[in-house]
């Protein structure tokens, strides 16, 4: 074949296109290979990432519980903490009515004033607008002070009768803890003892409304506190006044 | 800072007593006066920054001791609580047309009392 033959050299020119084309094909498998490569460490790397990312989510969600358990304890904490400071607000309150009365008690010693003071100490201080306080005398309960009362009716009551008349005669306290038919509206009746005799007897009616109709524990121990604390005063004024009278009685 | 100043107007030596034990915790300078009329007479001289208002009183009940310190020019702006040993919706209403702040009952609740104060002299 000679060199200018059309056939030969057209086969030339395919086989030199075909080396190309192979040598285009190859290059190009090749920059696939690396892509395919590439792509596979960048999927190895995402998967550890998306491993790790998963392992976070999992730690951030037992994270999240711990916080929410915490949240909780600090709340219930935190709930106790309040319901303490209430009790502790109402002790402090107790222990407040309880140092009022003490030192009102024994500001005078003027029978009549003790008596006004112990009406005033149960009115603001248990929250009582009819209150009564009976003396033993000549073996008969007598009405010596009274607030919001009908005292003609509450004038006199014999020893022994009703809650009144029981409280003076046994010394023992009448605190029901329900409403009681025989007690005619009487909420509360609290003696007050001189060296173990039943000198007064102090007498709770009508309570005001904000108390909702009944006496509370808290009441019942400040009754019995102010009653210790009343007999004494009433004591010491009963003492000052023969004083005076005996110390008249010599001049 | 000066201390806030408090006039507590009572006839009950034991309230005025229990009043001032509790505000005494919280560092108030006390004022007090015996009966409405004393009130509102103290509070133009002196100028409290509240006023704790009793109801049941001689010469001015507190309702009227209340109108009587919003209407007067040097003392309508100081806040009065009423203190009542009644409270049913009725005597509260009237606290509140006479122009008290706020109320609260006998007995007094220290925390309660300490609240309302507190609240109203934005302490």
């Amino acid at each position: 074949m000679s060199d200018h033959d059309p056939l030969e050299s057209y086969v030339r020119r395919v086989q030199a296109d075909t080396h190309r084309y192979v040598r285009d094909l190859l290059k190009e498998n090749e920059n696939l290979r690396v892509a395919v490569a590439t792509l596979h460490v960048d999927k190895a790397r995402l998967e550890e990432e998306l491993l790790a990312t998963r392992e976070s989510v999992d730690r951030h969600r037992l994270e999240e519980k711990r916080l929410e358990r915490r949240l909780a304890e600090i709340a219930a904490e935190n709930r106790r903490y309040s319901e303490e400071y209430v009790m502790v607000e109402q002790q402090n309150s107790a222990l407040a009515n309880l140092y009022v009365a003490g030192v009102r008690l024994h500001s005078s010693l003027d029978r009549s004033e003790i008596l006004a003071i112990i009406i005033d100490i149960i009115e603001f201080l248990v929250g009582c607008d009819q209150v009564g306080v009976f003396a033993v005398e000549d073996g008969r309960l007598k009405l010596v002070a009274s607030k919001g009362l009908d005292e003609e009716r509450w004038a006199e009551i014999a020893l022994g009768d009703g809650p009144i008349g029981r409280t003076a005669l046994t010394g023992q306290p009448y605190l029901p803890l329900a409403p009681d038919d025989e007690a005619d509206g009487l909420t509360a009746c609290v003696p007050v003892k001189f060296r173990e005799s039943v000198a007064f007897v102090l007498t709770l009616f009508r309570l005001l409304p904000q108390k909702s109709g009944r006496l509370d524990q808290v009441d019942h121990d400040f009754l019995s506190l102010l009653a210790a604390q009343a007999g004494s005063s009433l004591a010491a004024a009963s003492l000052f006044s023969s004083s005076r009278t005996v110390e008249a009685g010599a001049r | 800072m000066a201390r806030k100043r408090i006039l507590l107007v009572d006839d009950s030596e034991t309230s005025l007593l229990m009043a001032r034990m509790i505000l005494s915790k919280a560092n108030y300078d006390i004022l007090v006066a015996k009966d409405g009329q004393q009130g509102v007479e103290t509070a133009a001289r002196e100028r409290p920054d509240l006023v704790l208002l009793d109801v049941v009183m001689p010469r001015l009940n507190g309702f009227e001791a209340c109108a009587e310190l919003k209407s007067r020019p040097e003392t309508e702006a100081i806040p009065v609580i009423m203190v009542t040993t009644r409270g049913d919706g009725a005597s509260v209403e009237t606290g509140f047309a006479s122009g008290a702040a706020d109320y609260v009952t006998k007995p007094v609740s220290g925390l309660e009392l300490l609240t309302k104060v507190r609240n109203l002299l934005g302490d």
